[in-house]
């Protein structure tokens, strides 16, 4: 094993894992600051993957247009969705409703775009950064992307007012509403960020894999792994739990490929048991 | 009050889903259970046009008219339940749909009075065991799969890349639904003295290849035999390409690399190799019914059947003919018949032919093809047979790609 | 003068489903089969939700990950007679073992994780499972599946006998277990883990004990699954949708009920029928059609079913 290869692999570790930050994110911050488990989110994962796919390639629509487009149509759907159906909702009710809903977007899935595996099929050109080192182009752009957009996101919180509102909302519900805040209309638009967050992971996602039915399922469990292991809420906790994940991920697969998500998943559990003291009422946004 | 509207609401809902559909003597309903929704939906619903299509075109059978009834498993814990609706609608005859874990579902319906022509699965533990009269497998076992792929892998290696067996660095990489193929032609390697050079099955979630081409590429692999699905496959190959590590001779167990959506990723497909049953890409001419088959399915489809559809279609016109060939719907003459008949090779659709041994194992159920992604006249990939002679429509390219 | 109204007519009910499911199987016919048929689907998640139940819905440890003790169950089963030739009791041993070592884990990891995570580490434990099962070949033959020879397996109305007892015995355990003083502290530790320990309830322990039941109870239900399924594949049994369907039945039904799950196979019924009925023409629609029944029923019965039956009756009696 040469250091070229150590680092092709981590590289490549990292770039993978900066995917898997990004799509965790929304998911870390729905889960964390909104208190709603969504047990959905990786059907409104693919659902995008395959609304992207079938913009592209069957109804030639520019990607400019998609990226404009869609995030808005998703914002509207995490907006109603928390407000008409989550409200006041325990943990039960949430789970129960967002399986419902993502039973719906499944169906929906198969009839409209078929059951039929999707992919834009782009082959990634490379990029050589050293003698030997080479990456893949869109990986780096999309841990750019990634990594941009989160810091973003970042400032939008601290900074902007409504990321002010929405934190005095999440920190103190109660309070928020004696100031007169609409605390309801606040975390649903809240929730709809979220989702935009959704639609931009799955545009970005469905350039780098193909898309099937059963491809919402393994994201959605890779999205609770780095969003529990960084701790609810905490979304630069994510991308760096992504990033770990992602390496651990590429070392994994070049000495026991047979074993990575056992170990994975073993780690997962080892990890929360052991910081068990500190996950409780975690919310840092 | 409310309360009480809703629930009979909810109830009168609940009741007219269970109205059960009338029975009609006038048809031949055939059954099949397959998975049209969840995980699988898609080969699964080749399966089901490549059937509708089979009673279509052969109409009637003995004067009636043929009916396909077609259910959803979704999952395989609901083969049996599905399997029971069916036959509480009086249905005794079926053929077997795309199921991953066939084997409830074709138990419960022999045990029960039923028969069952199986044309989709490679699991022979049925035939193995014995016992099971009237179920009938059309197709080989994943066992004669594997030894085929490592036959023809040692072939291509001494032919074309002109190595002995013992000089072969052999790679067999895939996912777990696939595993026993590969597992299999591990074995067999092992006990001609071969030892894979590698041989990893990794998990089904994999979203990066780039660490086991890696590893590939520096054990320096001279053929790399993948056992994948579509979407891995798929992921493999265009990351492949995008690193430019593509091995002397790909010869992949099926599925992944004979469907047509392999072609989406443009030159990523090219040079692949796949072993397959039968595919509808193979030479007209030799398979009775082929042609016509593609045109029906694409003209109602807009696009070509994969290979399963094909298995199905074949198998259920050979049904039809052995049923009009016992001359009656009585399940033991039907079996009779079956047990006897002999459809000779090059007259079904898939060019197998039909002869069944003592333990209802398809003799005839061979040559498996192996078809090559190479340039078409666009220089867009199309998928040709190129083995074996008689159904090749093209010549394979062996080495396609030049080691570095 | 009403007040108790609810009490006969709930027996009278009870009373006429298990005679219905009695005489059933007397007339014999392929229409009855199929009715036995969706039955034996009913029972099977019916008693594996009340399993849940026990320690979800009574202890409120809300656990993801349940098909981990029903796969245990069904590979212990499998595995022993079809590759070592166990005896089937020898093999249930096995399986109610490593399904107590499992529950006895996760009942430690509950007492330091609780909602969210300790939901996720259950489900975490069971992928865990399901990788090892499709990947251990030597062990499990992967996803080909453990295949059974017609002598360990149980005929379709031996089945419907066994989870029909197995179902009797869940009720009845359950309704013992909910009056007594291990169904209060269970309830107890659901609406106040502190304060149970502050006074002096050992909530550790008595976690482990309930997981232990409940955990004992679906490996056994897979171990006669496996029977009935005459092979077991990795996603047959270490499946989310098996963990999920066991509490989407008894949260539909109303969460540490007695007869909850019971209620809430409505929706398996449901679910059935729609596939029964719109599954072929339109594949995506059976789909739709659960998810918007499972939408609605949290909506209008966020407790579940149970939860509103009983307000009726109280208003009735006023």
């Amino acid at each position: 094993m040469t250091p070229q290869i150590i680092i092709t692999l981590l590289l490549n570790g990292l770039f993978t894992g900066a995917i898997y930050g990004l799509f965790a994110s929304g998911l870390t911050f729905q889960l964390g600051s909104l208190s709603i488990a969504n047990f959905g989110y990786g059907s409104w994962l693919i659902l995008a993957m395959y609304t992207t796919f079938f913009a592209l390639k069957i109804w030639n629509v520019p990607l400019a247009f998609v990226v404009l487009v869609l995030p808005v149509i998703y914002f509207a759907a995490g907006y109603v969705i928390r407000n008409r159906l989550l409200v006041g909702g325990s943990l039960n009710v949430q789970i129960l409703s967002t399986i419902g809903i993502a039973m719906i977007v499944d169906g929906l899935i198969i009839l409209f775009y078929s059951p039929a595996p999707r992919t834009l099929g782009i082959i990634e050109p490379l990029i050589e950064i050293a003698p030997g080192i080479r990456i893949g182009a869109i990986r780096l752009t999309v841990f750019i992307l990634a990594a941009v957009l989160l810091v973003l996101f970042q400032l939008f919180l601290q900074r902007s007012h409504l990321g002010k509102v929405i934190r005095a909302v999440v920190l103190e519900k109660e309070t928020a509403m004696l100031m007169g805040i609409n605390s309801e209309r606040i975390i649903g638009i809240a929730f709809g960020i979220s989702f935009v967050l959704i639609a931009i992971s799955g545009i970005m996602l469905i350039h780098l894999f193909p898309v099937t039915t059963s491809a919402g399922s393994s994201y959605q469990l890779m999205s609770f792994l780095i969003a529990t292991i960084a701790g609810l809420g905490n979304m630069r906790g994510a991308f760096y739990a992504g990033l770990a994940i992602g390496v651990l991920n590429a070392f994994l697969l070049y000495f026991a490929a047979s074993f990575v998500t056992v170990v994975i998943f073993s780690l997962f559990v080892v990890v929360l048991i052991l910081r068990s003291g500190r996950t409780a009422g975690m919310r840092h946004i | 009050m409310k309360n009480w509207i809703r629930s009979v609401a909810l109830a009168t809902a609940v009741a007219s889903l269970a109205a059960p559909a009338l029975a009609d003597d006038d048809t031949f309903k055939v059954g099949m259970v397959t998975y049209l929704t969840g995980d699988w939906g898609y080969p699964g619903t080749s399966t089901k046009r490549s059937f509708e299509i089979a009673a279509e075109m052969k109409g009637t059978v003995l004067g009636k008219k043929i009916e396909p009834v077609i259910v959803d498993a979704q999952n395989p814990n609901n083969q049996v339940a599905e399997a029971q609706r069916l036959m509480a609608q009086g249905i005794k005859f079926y053929i077997q749909g795309y199921n991953l874990v066939p084997v409830p579902l074709a138990r419960y319906v022999v045990d029960n009075g039923g028969l069952m022509a199986d044309g989709t699965s490679w699991f022979p533990d049925l035939t193995e065991e014995g016992g099971y009269q009237n179920y009938f497998m059309f197709m080989p076992s994943w066992k004669d799969f594997s030894k085929t792929l490592v036959d023809y892998s040692l072939k291509f290696g001494k032919d074309n890349l002109g190595k002995d067996p013992k000089d072969l660095k052999i790679a067999l990489i895939g996912n777990p639904i696939m595993s026993y193929v590969g597992d299999e032609a591990a074995r067999i390697l092992e006990e001609k003295g071969i030892p894979a050079a590698i041989h990893e099955t990794y998990g089904n979630d994999i979203a990066d290849f780039t660490p086991l081409i890696t590893k590939m590429k520096e054990a320096n692999i001279d053929i790399v035999i993948p056992y994948q699905l579509g979407s891995d496959a798929e992921l493999y190959r265009r990351q492949a390409a995008g690193l430019q590590e593509t091995p002397p001779i790909l010869l992949a167990a099926g599925v992944g690399y004979d469907q047509p959506e392999f072609a989406n990723m443009g030159d990523a497909a090219l040079g692949s190799m796949s072993l397959s049953y039968t595919v509808p890409e193979m030479k007209e001419a030799s398979a009775p019914g082929l042609k016509e088959f593609k045109e029906r399915y694409k003209a109602k489809y807009g696009e070509l059947p994969v290979t399963h559809g094909l298995q199905t279609f074949a198998t259920a016109m050979a049904f039809f003919e052995m049923v009009e060939k016992a001359g009656s719907f009585d399940i033991d003459k039907v079996r009779q018949t079956m047990e006897t008949i002999e459809i000779p090779r090059g007259q079904l659709p898939n060019y197998w032919g039909v002869k069944f041994d003592e333990k209802h194992n398809n003799t005839l159920a061979n040559p498996l093809i192996i078809g090559q992604w190479i340039p078409g006249p666009d220089g867009k990939p199309v998928y040709k047979v190129v083995y074996p002679a008689e159904l090749a429509v093209a010549d394979p390219i062996i080495p396609y790609f030049k080691k570095h | 003068m009403h007040r108790n109204l609810a009490r006969p007519v709930g027996i009278a009910i009870i009373v006429g489903l298990i005679g219905v499911l009695l005489t059933l199987p007397l007339f014999p016919s392929p229409s009855t089969t199929y009715f036995m048929g969706l039955i034996l689907q009913v029972m099977l998640f019916v008693y594996l939700a009340q399993a849940w139940n026990l320690a979800g819905g009574l202890a409120g440890l809300f656990s993801l990950g349940h098909s981990a003790y029903f796969g245990i169950g069904a590979y212990a089963y499998a595995v022993g007679v079809a590759k070592y030739g166990l005896p089937p009791l020898a093999c249930f041993a096995i399986g109610l073992f490593l399904s107590a070592v499992l529950a006895v884990i996760t009942g430690l990891i509950s007492t330091r994780l609780s909602g969210m995570f300790f939901a996720m580490v259950t489900l975490g434990l069971n992928e865990i499972l399901l990788n090892l099962a499709s990947q251990l070949t030597w062990l499990t033959k992967g996803d080909a599946g453990t295949y059974l020879r017609k002598q360990f397996t149980i005929s379709f109305t031996t089945a419907y006998w066994v989870f029909f007892g197995l179902c009797i015995a869940a009720f009845v355990l359950m309704a013992l277990i909910r009056h007594s003083k291990l169904g209060t502290l269970c309830v107890a530790i659901k609406e106040n883990e502190a304060f149970s320990r502050a006074i002096g309830v050992n909530t550790g322990l008595w976690k482990i004990v309930i997981l232990l039941i409940s955990a004992a109870m679906v490996s056994i239900g897979g171990g006669f699954f496996a029977m009935y399924q005459g092979i077991v594949a990795p996603t047959m049994v270490f499946s989310f949708s098996i963990s999920i369907k066991m509490l989407i039945v008894t949260m539909i039904g109303g969460m540490g009920t007695v007869f909850g799950p019971l209620a809430g196979a409505v929706l398996i019924v449901f679910d059935e029928l729609v596939r029964a009925w719109l599954g072929s023409s339109f594949g995506g629609v059976s789909l739709v059609a659960y998810g918007t029944i499972l939408v609605i029923c949290v909506l209008f019965l966020p407790k579940g079913i149970m939860e509103r039956l009983r307000p009726a009756s109280r208003e009735a009696s006023s």
